[in-house]
């Protein structure tokens, strides 16, 4: 099987600008999250003042500079995908813009929704990632959502699996089921998130292996790895630390068959960076970076050439 | 429209346990006012009877106070005891709309305002405290470049970039729980919010120069004042 190239990142927070300082040239990407670059006053019409979404300087400069040494890939969390309304075209063109500014190399999303659909409650938003049913015309209607959203924004689109609290009742299909049958029907990728995957198999009793033995490996561009906490005697994906063995475990389980993978990104929480430390964040990317070369992957930084980036991602 | 009425019962049940103790208790009058099909109807009561959806709750709430706690982490701070009443009693009297910090920051400070001052709030400073927080968040998140573009130097126009906050005890005080250090005391006064360079920086000022600052803001400055204000970079 060819051996992919796979570069080793960052979900870009606070703290992170400190570990670039250290140490440059351990981190190969940087993910970032351009929803939290900018405000949004919301797509109300008529609104006084300025447009509807606004750039926050104090953040979004020290990122578009950043973007000058470190390739990025966008990792969205505002288009509730799973919301059963029309899809937000102007926040897809704001995010086109981002992809523009920042150079992203291919933008993921949440397999999940948040936004409501306004009515007997003024609230419309769930304030809550929250997970969706597994079923065919679920499957259906996000596919077909997905498909124009890869066209709007330009760059290969993931999806990401998400976290459940709660077990599933008479779903028509299981996770790797939902998201194969995803990558079947839509022009799209995935994020696999195996940290979101040891949570729900903690929290609900499933067997993780079997799982990521499910998901169709092909259509895997991206890994997020993550640590946790305990919350109520549930184990959260709070990236609260370093990645659990069990995580790296489903990683080196699942590299050798990965052909389209391009990255490895670790998440944490900029709470936590400094009881993680520098060394703390470094030894994770290590450990990466040692779980790769064990699987006969190379590890190196994006490449610069966008094109190429996309047409290699795209096979 | 059923999913859509899923959706928003399953949001309601995370944000409100008093829903979701409802509808695990009585299924058919708790959801009465939604379109749910069987399996819709049959999954909202196995979730509200699931002990992980109080997880989802206290994942709710977390995510509706961090953009409060990162813009005002003193104030919160300085609530004490008072603050988990507060935000309870903020989160009933009003669901949450959407988790833009600024608008969430807007909707929490005008919720606690008019109560600071009751008898369990009546904390010597707080409502400076507060003001100065919210000042300092806004100059962050406004369009620094864009601002600044507008004006021209040389005028009589206060900064911009620059905000004036009465505080009805010692600001040097005010200033000192914004930095976390140790309480000063002194006179009633004001504090110079200053936005111009690249961070924003708090300045004590007298209950005088704090005036020239307020009639600078009306556009009313004496001469005298704007001699004070122009020495200082605070016209434009």
């Amino acid at each position: 099987m060819h051996a992919p190239r796979v570069s080793v990142g960052l979900l870009h927070n606070p703290h992170v600008p400190r570990v670039l300082a250290r140490a440059p040239y351990a981190v190969d990407h940087l993910s970032i999250v351009p929803d939290v670059l900018q405000v949004d006053r919301g797509p109300r019409r008529n609104r006084p003042g300025p447009g509807r979404f606004l750039d926050v300087e104090a953040v979004a400069e020290p990122v578009l500079a950043l973007a000058r040494d470190w390739p990025m890939v966008g990792h969205g969390v505002g288009l509730s995908i799973g919301s059963p309304r029309p899809l937000d075209r102007a926040y897809l063109r704001r995010m086109r813009g981002w992809i523009e500014r920042l150079g992203l190399r291919w933008y993921s999303e949440h397999l999940s929704f948040f936004r409501l659909r306004r009515g007997a409650t003024a609230a419309h938003e769930a304030g809550l990632a929250c997970p969706l049913p597994y079923d065919r015309p679920v499957l259906a209607a996000i596919a077909r959502r997905a498909a124009a959203v890869q066209a709007a924004l330009g760059v290969p689109f993931l999806l990401e699996n998400g976290v459940s609290y709660v077990a599933p009742v008479d779903d028509d299909l299981d996770e790797p089921g939902f998201l194969n049958g995803l990558v079947e029907r839509a022009p799209v990728g995935l994020l696999l998130d195996l940290h979101n995957l040891h949570v729900n198999a903690t929290n609900l009793r499933l067997d993780a292996a079997a799982m990521v033995d499910a998901i169709d490996g092909a259509a895997v561009r991206e890994i997020h790895v993550a640590g946790g906490d305990t919350l109520l005697g549930y184990y959260t994906d709070a990236h609260s630390g370093a990645v659990p063995e069990p995580v790296w475990q489903l990683l080196r389980r699942l590299l050798p068959r990965l052909p389209a993978l391009a990255a490895i990104t670790f998440e944490y929480h900029e709470s936590v960076g400094d009881r993680l430390g520098i060394d703390g964040v470094l030894a994770q990317l290590d450990r990466a970076r040692d779980e790769l070369a064990r699987a006969g992957c190379w590890s190196g930084r994006l490449d610069r050439s966008r094109d190429r980036e996309e047409r290699r991602v795209a096979r | 429209v059923s999913l859509a009425d899923y959706q928003r019962e399953l949001a309601r049940m995370v944000a409100d346990p008093r829903h979701r103790r409802r509808i695990a208790a009585q299924p058919g009058a708790a959801l009465a006012g939604s379109r749910l099909d069987a399996r819709e109807r049959k999954r909202l009561t196995a979730f509200a009877r699931d002990p992980g959806m109080r997880v989802n709750t206290v994942l709710y709430r977390a995510n509706r106070l961090a953009p409060i706690h990162a813009a005002l982490p003193r104030t919160c701070a300085a609530l004490g005891e008072q603050l988990g009443p507060v935000l309870t009693a903020y989160w009933r009297s009003r669901a949450i709309e959407d988790l833009q910090f600024p608008s969430e920051v807007a909707r929490f400070a005008a919720f606690l305002r008019p109560r600071l001052g009751r008898r369990d709030l009546a904390l010597p400073g707080l409502s400076a405290l507060l003001a100065v927080e919210l000042a300092v968040f806004e100059l962050i998140m406004a369009p620094r470049r864009a601002i600044l573009a507008t004006c021209r130097r040389g005028g009589a126009r206060f900064h911009p970039r620059v905000r004036a906050v009465p505080t009805d005890v010692d600001p040097a005080r005010i200033i000192a729980a914004v930095r976390g250090e140790p309480r000063a005391s002194g006179r009633p006064g004001g504090i110079l919010v200053d936005g111009r360079g690249d961070s924003v920086e708090l300045l004590a000022v007298t209950r005088g120069e704090l005036a020239h600052c307020r009639a600078a803001v009306r556009g009313e400055a004496s001469p005298s004042a704007r001699r004070w204000l122009d020495a200082r970079g605070l016209l434009m």
